[in-house]
């Protein structure tokens, strides 16, 4: 078997990616029906990348991404291990660790059982350079319970792989930097919003709405009954 | 129950809410178990919940009605502290039985 991960532009990939997202329509745009996230923030948008798994062409080409993403951040011998995130996280990362040869765990979100292992399943060595893989990320806080999971069962976790990244919420990129991990991914609110104003996916107003929420988050959550801060509540 | 109650009200209601809730709800479990089976049921209810919407968007609507069921259980839970045994019972049958969403 040959593995072999040709360099390929970052940007190309971000375009890429968000085009065959919006092909399988695991972008939704609710502006008149908006949600909570789990963290509060009040949003109209919403991504299901877990509709991913059903497209094997589709996917593959993203697991290839993912993995020409992977050895051009951080190295090609540079990880030893893959860990899935319950639940999203487990295909991608299964697919993931097979392109880079490598060990997989997963990561549950509540431990079973007892002792250091107990929210891991898979073989932990102690010191295993370790990679956790999600499918998205969007304020970054589901990344702490799993990296701290991960690093009590011995692994060494600096790096989080994800395919989509919200990037506009303020503070998360402090987060990361706080839980000491890198960020890597595919593609982001900003490259699907590009792409959905060319191909001419959703309606100019829709797209309006959407770019107003992207550009100021806080702002609009607030506006709509959701937190403008981390750790907000209401005003007493 | 009351202090639970207090921080219930400052909530917005995403996950995290219930997620904490139920935190907060298993240490007055351990802190007050003359009060355990509604801590307990509480927590059960407000899990089921978070459980049910883990990973999904959670339409700002249905947020609103679950985190209002929630605190008029709670609110109840703190007046019937001190009421009749059968009025207590059937408010324990009342969460049992019930669903936020």
């Amino acid at each position: 078997m040959t593995v072999f991960f040709p360099p390929v532009d970052k940007e190309k990939i971000a375009l890429e990616a968000a085009k065959m997202l919006l092909e399988i329509k695991a972008v939704h745009f609710y502006n008149e029906k908006p949600f909570f996230f789990t963290s509060g923030w009040a949003s109209p948008v919403y991504i299901d990348c877990r509709k991913i798994i059903s497209y094997p062409r589709l996917r593959s080409a993203l697991m290839d991404f993912a993995a020409a993403t992977i050895v051009r951040d951080i190295g090609y011998e540079s990880i030893d291990n893959v860990a899935g995130g319950e639940t999203a996280g487990i295909p991608f990362s299964a697919w993931i660790s097979d392109r880079l040869m490598l060990p997989m765990q997963y990561v549950r979100k509540k431990a079973k059982g007892f002792g250091r292992n107990a929210q891991i399943e898979g073989e932990v060595v102690v010191g295993a350079r370790t990679l956790l893989v999600e499918d998205l990320a969007t304020d970054g806080r589901s990344k702490v319970n799993f990296c701290q999971a991960l690093r009590a069962a011995g692994a060494d976790v600096t790096h989080c792989f994800v395919l989509f990244y919200y990037d506009i919420f303020p503070k998360s990129g402090e987060l990361m930097k706080e839980l000491g991990v890198n960020l890597h991914y595919l593609t982001t609110w900003w490259d699907v919003l590009k792409v959905a104003k060319e191909s001419g996916h959703f309606s100019p107003s829709v797209l309006a709405e959407v770019e107003s929420f992207l550009h100021e988050p806080a702002k609009w959550s607030a506006a709509h009954g959701g937190i403008s801060d981390f750790g907000e509540e209401k005003p007493a | 129950m009351k202090e639970l109650l207090d921080w219930l009200r400052l909530q917005k209601g995403a996950l995290l809410t219930y997620r904490e809730f139920q935190r907060r709800g298993l240490a007055l479990l351990a802190d007050h178990p003359e009060q355990a089976a509604l801590a307990r049921l509480l927590v059960d209810l407000a899990g089921r919940f978070a459980d049910a919407y883990d990973g999904e968007p959670l339409a700002i609507n249905v947020a609103e009605q679950a985190l209002g069921r929630l605190t008029e259980f709670v609110e109840m839970a703190e007046r019937t502290k001190a009421a009749p045994p059968e009025e207590r019972l059937a408010l324990l049958n009342k969460i049992g039985a019930a669903e936020l969403a």
